[in-house]
Parts: structure tokens; sequence; C-alpha cells
């Protein structure tokens, strides 16, 4: 199936990593209670340990560089390895810039850099038995440590830079009192940094915790809180590269997809439920309610008081197994009454699936063949189905109540994402219109016919630089794949597109003018009228109408005559006159001067920020002839009129038919009055005006119509080009 | 996002370490912390209080409300959100953020509410009363320190 559109994703920001509060709020949240005494009583000693906890980060922010030294001068010798570690960017002059102050030494020390010479070998061997020497840890048997010279410049900076952010991110997890953050960002790294220096990592990280307890000799309580996040980065450090996370895939629907570990560590951390005979009475319950909270998406009992009471107790006694249990619910009479009378087939579908699976649907394939189980043969042979399906056996197996599948817990595939995420909220069960058909429904349109801001790239009417102009009209939920080159069409081909073109007013002089070089060159009367014709040809696409006789560039059109210069160099001679440059561009600001220029020698409007973008760059270093220059010789240009075509309109947009409509109301064909006038444009983004044009001009409704690349004979020179084939 | 988050994760961005001004924010955090833990626990403990009271003003303001019609169901629901929200309040007390209240409780209540009959206003008035019942319980200061939450709440089931 070819998938033309998205369905629209939201805004996803991961959080990535949490803190004490935010993670006993999640997980109360999971379990829909209340904080508990517990955890209360957790709280409070973070919120009094609080201020040891902003002091200590204070202290080692401090005296960051001594630590880092500590560390990098045990494993490292022959050298300042300090001299290495890039001193933090200058932020002197931006806003919430409060620096530490530096102890004296380290900047000091900064300015002996790169004394790498083996004179003073002796030295520095001298030095690295010392630091051996002082009260740490013994290093460990057979550990050699790295000379500085041998390791290279780049490899120490960034030895010293990684040793720099470990205890920044020490010192992050002590404020945040959870190491989640240590743990997200340090995982893994074992199979990014090379192998022979794990070990020395290792041994340097445990130098910077000693060094940065010694700041701390007398504070048993401030020692245990920085020991433990050292000890936590060590063990995350040293883990092996955690392996990624696997979607099974089933078919080619389906297929299986990685989730790296690092997205699934940074995701709200989601407890699974798992009945066991032998759990305590509280956790069972929990297991109870998680059940219920998954099958009907919140707690019932407070709403119905206990029908399936039964049917609990023989499964919290170990008679039914949880996937019997889940059946169960899914055939009860309160299911049905919830999710099963209220709503149509097809979102009985959705909702069973994500009730079942802890999912939305992949793929209209999918949802037909669950269509079929619950046309044939009714909503208990679905729940059936859902539940004896391998997939709830490969994830929730026999005892695990089934849980959302959503980001963090397994990768999403990059399709269907509205659906999937209205599908998992607290209210998608009110949603009564089936969502994933109606994705999988456009995924099937042609293109939508939409305004372009928000949702495609149409033509636009020359907007004056106001790039996000005030919507009218609300945006469909769907998003048009298509890209500057799409043209959307409404097909009526009965009609010759000539004759709608004819019919834009406005667009009236309908000759595309081309002088044919060869036979130019013979000066003929018949040829000098050709000649003189392009030239009008000119000034009209330039200006839109013919300009004073002293206003013209008499030399260039004098070049033009005697076969000098081609047609291309006249219009950039015209362009760069003194009366464009004033029209044009001195009473102009520089985007609506870009669109007006870009319009008359282009012949279309700009299409999009980006391409607007490209010349605000050369209008601010290079000024307006370059401008000019950029556009004459632009590979559009000569593609679209080479070197010896006049430029001609070619595109021209609903609104600025609109505008040409209004203005010339009297002389040009009406609209038919249910057509409406669509000035509020909330016609023009629904579809509606052009089908009326449609129907009452026999137009070819094209959102944005192109103009038919037709020559005209009027001179013998001038010559007849076959029509290209219409895009249909 | 708390305090704590966001001066990390502005630190963690420019890749340096949490500044005086940042750490100092996150002090006063802290240094409430004790005396909000206590705020939330009462609005805790005296939920069911709470919902009863905050529910009966309702009724007595809204005569005409789904909840008051005589159906249960329609009466427990409405006590079960009230909790529920009230929950919420004390998860932002908390956490010292208004986020637990936005990302969990407000994203599209509106709608929900709507789509279930329940006239929107009706629903706010009931926040209303749950906002006074609660703040009632509480001194006046904390009662103060309170009282912005609900009215986060309240403005955004409106919009």
């Amino acid at each position: 199936m070819t998938v033309h559109t998205g369905s629209g994703s939201p805004v996803v920001q991961p959080q990535q990593f949490q803190t004490l509060p935010m993670r006993l709020i999640a997980h109360a949240e999971q379990h829909d209670r209340a904080l508990s005494q517990t955890e209360l009583k957790g709280l409070l000693a973070f919120f009094t340990s609080g201020l040891k906890r902003s002091q200590i980060a204070e202290t080692i922010a401090q005296h960051s560089t001594e630590i880092v030294t500590a560390g990098a001068e045990r494993i490292f010798f022959g050298g300042t390895a300090i001299a290495y570690l890039d001193p933090p960017a200058n932020r002197e002059h931006l806003p919430g810039y409060a620096p530490f102050p530096k102890p004296v030494e380290a900047a000091k020390e900064r300015l002996k850099v790169q004394s790498t010479i083996r004179s003073n070998y002796l030295k520095e061997a001298v030095r690295f038995v010392q630091v051996q020497f002082e009260d740490r840890e013994p290093l460990p048997n057979g550990f050699r440590p790295i000379p500085i010279w041998r390791y290279g410049e780049v490899r120490m900076r960034r030895s010293m830079r990684d040793l720099g952010w470990f205890l920044r991110y020490v010192t992050y997890a002590i404020v945040a009192g959870d190491s989640s953050i240590v743990t997200v960002n340090v995982r893994g790294l074992r199979g990014v940094i090379p192998e022979d220096v794990t070990e020395a990592t290792v041994i340097a990280i445990q130098d910077m915790k000693w060094k940065a307890l010694s700041y701390f000799k007398t504070d048993s309580e401030a020692q245990e809180l920085i020991r433990q996040e050292f000890d936590q980065l060590v063990a995350e450090y040293i883990v092996q590269k955690p392996t990624v996370r696997v979607r099974q895939g089933v078919s080619n629907e389906q297929q299986g997809l990685q989730l790296p570990e690092s997205y699934a560590l940074s995701a709200t951390i989601r407890q699974k439920f798992v009945m066991k005979p032998n759990l305590s009475v509280t956790e069972q319950n929990s297991v109870v309610k998680a059940a219920y909270r998954q099958v009907f998406e919140r707690d019932i009992t407070h709403e119905y008081g206990v029908a399936l009471s039964e049917l609990e107790s023989r499964w919290k006694e170990g008679q039914l197994s949880t996937k019997e249990f889940i059946r169960q619910l899914g055939k009860s009479r309160s299911y049905r009454k919830l999710f099963y009378e209220p709503f149509t087939i097809s979102r009985i579908v959705e909702l069973s699936v994500r009730h079942f699976l802890g999912r939305g649907i992949y793929s209209i394939g999918e949802f037909q063949s669950y269509f079929e189980i619950i046309t044939n043969k009714g909503f208990a042979a679905l729940v059936d189905a859902l539940i004896d399906s391998t997939e709830y056996a490969d994830y929730f197996g026999e005892e695990t109540v089934p849980y959302l599948r959503g980001l963090g817990q397994e990768a999403q595939e990059c399709r269907n994402w509205g659906a999937q995420h209205e599908l998992f909220k607290f209210s998608a069960s009110v949603h009564k219109a089936p969502q994933f058909l109606t994705v999988f429904g456009h995924y099937q349109q042609t293109l939508p016919n939409q305004h372009p801001y928000g949702v495609g790239h149409d033509l636009l009417e020359t907007q004056f630089g106001a790039v996000f102009p005030k919507p009218e009209w609300k945006h469909l939920g769907q998003v048009g794949e298509f890209n500057p080159n799409h043209r959307r069409i409404l097909i009526d081909t009965n009609n010759n597109p000539l004759e709608h073109w004819a019919k834009i007013p406005g667009a009236n002089h309908l000759k595309v003018l081309k002088l044919n070089p060869i036979v130019h060159s013979q000066a003929t009367v018949n040829g000098s009228i050709a000649v003189n014709a392009v030239i009008e040809g000119v000034y009209q696409q330039l200006f839109g109408r013919q300009i004073y006789a002293e206003q013209r560039s008499h030399l260039a059109e004098a070049k033009l005559k005697s076969g000098e210069i081609a047609v291309k160099e006249l219009v950039r001679q015209v362009a760069k006159s003194k009366v464009f440059r004033q029209i044009y561009w001195e009473e102009l600001y520089v985007t609506k001067a870009i669109e007006a220029i870009h319009r008359r020698i282009l012949g279309r409007p700009t299409q999009t920020r980006q391409e607007i973008a490209q010349y605000y760059d050369t209008c601010a270093r290079r000024g307006f002839y370059a401008l000019i220059d950029q556009l004459v010789d632009s590979h559009e240009y000569t593609q679209a009129f080479g070197q010896d075509t006049v430029p001609y309109e070619r595109s021209i947009t609903p609104q600025g038919y609109q505008m040409r409509v209004q203005g010339r109301a009297g002389s040009l064909p009406q609209l038919h009055e249910s057509a409406g006038n669509p000035v509020n444009g909330s016609r023009v983004a629904d579809g509606t005006w052009m089908k009326a044009i449609v129907q009452n001009h026999s137009m070819n409704g094209k959102a944005n119509v192109d103009r038919p690349q037709i020559e005209l004979l009027i001179v013998p020179e001038v010559e007849i080009v076959q029509p290209e084939s219409m895009e249909v | 996002m708390s305090i704590v988050t966001q001066s990390i994760a502005a630190a963690d961005r420019e890749a340096r370490y949490l500044s005086l001004g940042e750490l100092q924010a996150i002090k006063d955090f802290f240094a409430t912390g004790q005396h909000r833990l206590q705020i939330a626990m009462i609005l805790t403990e005296k939920e069911s209080y709470i919902v009863d009271h905050a529910s009966l003003r309702f009724w007595e303001r809204c005569r005409v409300t789904p909840s008051n019609s005589g159906i249960p169901r329609f009466r427990a629901s409405c006590m079960r959100d009230q909790a529920w929200y009230l929950r919420l309040v004390t998860y932002a007390i908390v956490a010292d953020d208004v986020e637990p209240i936005r990302v969990i409780g407000t994203k599209g209540a509106r709608t929900m509410y709507d789509s279930l009959g329940v006239p929107i206003q009706n629903v706010i008035e009931c926040m209303r009363c749950l906002k006074e019942v609660s703040i009632d319980l509480l001194s006046i200061e904390d009662g103060q320190s309170v009282a912005p939450y609900f009215d986060y709440l309240i403005q955004g089931l409106q919009s």
C-alpha cells in the first residue's frame, strides 16, 4: 500500500530524566492513587536534605577543575593532563551568568600548557609515583597508566571532556535526588568509548569520587550522597552496551522494529503488573485495579459497585489465569455496555485492540481481518481472537496484565501517530467516530484541498512578507504529504485548458512570445515587427504595462534588434534599469521586493518561506543587481523560458484569481450565485469555490492553474512550439 | 517541569554546572518543601470530607445537572472526578508546578465533558466549590498558596 499522507504527529517531548518528586508522582498517578505514606516520607527526606544537596553541587562545581585533575593524574602521566580540558565557553555577557569563584592554583596551572617534553620525564615519573601514594584506593594489578604523548591530543581532549561531563551529571543527579540522568547519559557509553580505556576510566571516576569526598570530610551525610551517585555512575558505565528492544514482526505490514535502550530509559517508567498467588493482599489489589484500568480505562469499581467480585476472587486464588480473567472482563456485561453498545463496529474494533493488545491498529489489512471476525461471529469472537493471538502470548503471556505499548515501551511505527496517541488518552472512549479507519481512508484519498500554511505547499499569492497570516479557517487534522513540485488538480479533462487560461482576468494577453533568432538575423520588415512585439512583451511582463518612452532601455533594445543579445539579456537589462529598481526595490522592504521581482521575472509566486530565505542572503550581502542576476541565471529561468522566450505568467493561485475577479467585476464572467464569493477564504480552503468554477465556467479546476505551454504565432519569426502534455 | 528539572535541563543544554542563581532557586524549592508536603497531606487525608461538602455546595448552586438528577452512576462519576482533580492539585502542590494538572488533567478535558454531555460550566462551578471547601480547611496563608493551582485548573477547563 502506498502511503500518501501521515496522520499528523503530536509534539513529543520525552522526559529525559526524572527528579524524585516527579518520579513518585508519576508512579502514584499510574496507580491512580494519592501519594502514600512511604512516598511522603521519602519526599520529606528529600526536601530536608535539599540544602545539603545544593551545597554539595555548589562545592563540586567550584572545585570541578581540581576534581577532574585528581582523576586524570592517576591514569595519565608524562604531561599536564588538565591542560587538555577545554575551559567552559565564555558566557560572561549572557543572561543568567554568575561565575563561581575560581581557585587560583588551577588558573596558574593552565598557563603551563602542553609541556609534554621528554626532558622532564623523570620529574613527571616522580610526581606520578607521589600521586599514587596519597591516601587513595590502590591501583588494580596490571594497570598501566597511559602516557599522554602517545595517547594523542585529540583523544586526550575527549577524555578530559568526558571526565568533566561525568562530574557535571553527578551534580545534577545529586540535586535531582534521582540518578536517572546519570543512567540515561552514561549507560551504553562503554560501547562508544574504546574498550582499552574502560579500566582507566573507572579508576579516574573512583579518584574523582575520592577528591570530591575530600571536601566533605566531616559530613557523613554529604559523603553518602556523593558516594551513591558516583557508584551509580561506575555501575552504569561498566555494564555492557545495552541491547535494543525489539518489537517482533508479524507480517509485511507489521514489521519488526528496534527501540534503542536510551529511548526506553528516558521515557517515564511504567510498571507492569503480574498476578501471582503468593502476592500480598495489597499487591493483589493493585494488580486487580491495573486490570480494570487497562480494560475499562478507568477504575469502575466505584462507579458500578462490585459486579465481578466472584471472578476477581477466583483470579486472586489462582484458579483463573490473568489471561482468562481479562477474557472474562472483555465478555462481561459491563464491557458490553461501556464499549460495545454505544459505538459503531469500526470504533469497537479500535478500542478493543487498545484494551486487549495495548496498541493501535497498524494497517487497513489488520483492521479488515478483525472487522470480518466481528461481523461474522460477533463480539465475543473478536475478544477471543485478540486474546488467543500469538501477539498476546508473546507480550503478556498467561500472567501479565496487558499494558499500553506506547512511546518508550516499544518502537513505534512512523504512521497513524495522531490516532494512536488519541487512542492512548484517557478521553479515548468518548470519541465515537472511528479514528484509525478515517486515517486509513485519508491514505487512499487524493491530496486534500487545504490551505498551504500548515498543511501543504501550494503556490501562494504574494504575502508581502506575512509568512504566518492569521488562519481564517480550521485545518483538517491531516497533513498532505507533498512538496513544492506537486500540483493539485481537480480533474476536469473535457475542456481545453487554454480556454480557461483565457478566462482568467488580467491574463488576456495570451501571447507567449519567442523570438526565432535565425529568421530574425535576416533583417526584414516582418522581422522588425516581431522584435518590437517581443520588446513590448518584455515591458508588459516586467511592469505589467507599457512604460513611457523615456523610461525604456533604448540601448538594450537596440542590441536586441541588431541580434547582439538574446531576449534573456534584454530582460536582465530592463530589470536592472533605474525605473524597475525604483518601482520594485527602493520603495519596498526586502521580502516584498523579493516576492514582487520573483513574480515578474520567473512568472510565478514564491512557494515557501525557504524559497524566499535563499534570496535574503543575496539581497543583504550583494544587493539588488545580484538578486536580478540570480533570478535570471537560475536554472528554472533557463528551463522555462530559455534564451529567446519572453517570460510569461506561468501560474495563478486561488487567491490571485479571486483578487482579479473582484478587481474587474464588471468586465468578467461572474460566479454563479450559489457558488458565492470566497472572500473570507474559507471556501478557498475547502475547495468548494473551485468546484463552482468548474461547473459554472467549465474551467479546469486546478488549485493552481498552470499555464499551458503554447506559443502563439504572430509573425513568421515567432516559432510555434507543440504544447506540452497536460498533467492530469 | 519543576524548578529542579527546569534548571538542570537549562544547564545541561549549555553544558555547564548549575549556576548560583539556579541553585538559589532550588534551595528555596527545598526550603518550602516540607510545608508544601503538609498541605498536600491535609488535603489527601480530608479528601472524602472535601468531596462530600463540595458536592453538596455544588448541587445547591447548580440544581439541574446530571449528577443531581438522581441517577447513582452520574452521582458517583461526579464525585470520582472531584476526588481525581483534588488529587491532581495535591500532586501539583508537591511538585510546586502546574504541569501535573496540565498534562494529566486539563488537556482534552473539555472535549471529553462535551461529548459526555456534561455542561462544562457546571464542571467549572463544581471545581470552584472544591476550591472553596479545600481553602476553608487551611490557614489563610496556606489557602493563598493553594488557590493558584485550583485557579489554573479552572482556567484549563474553561479554555
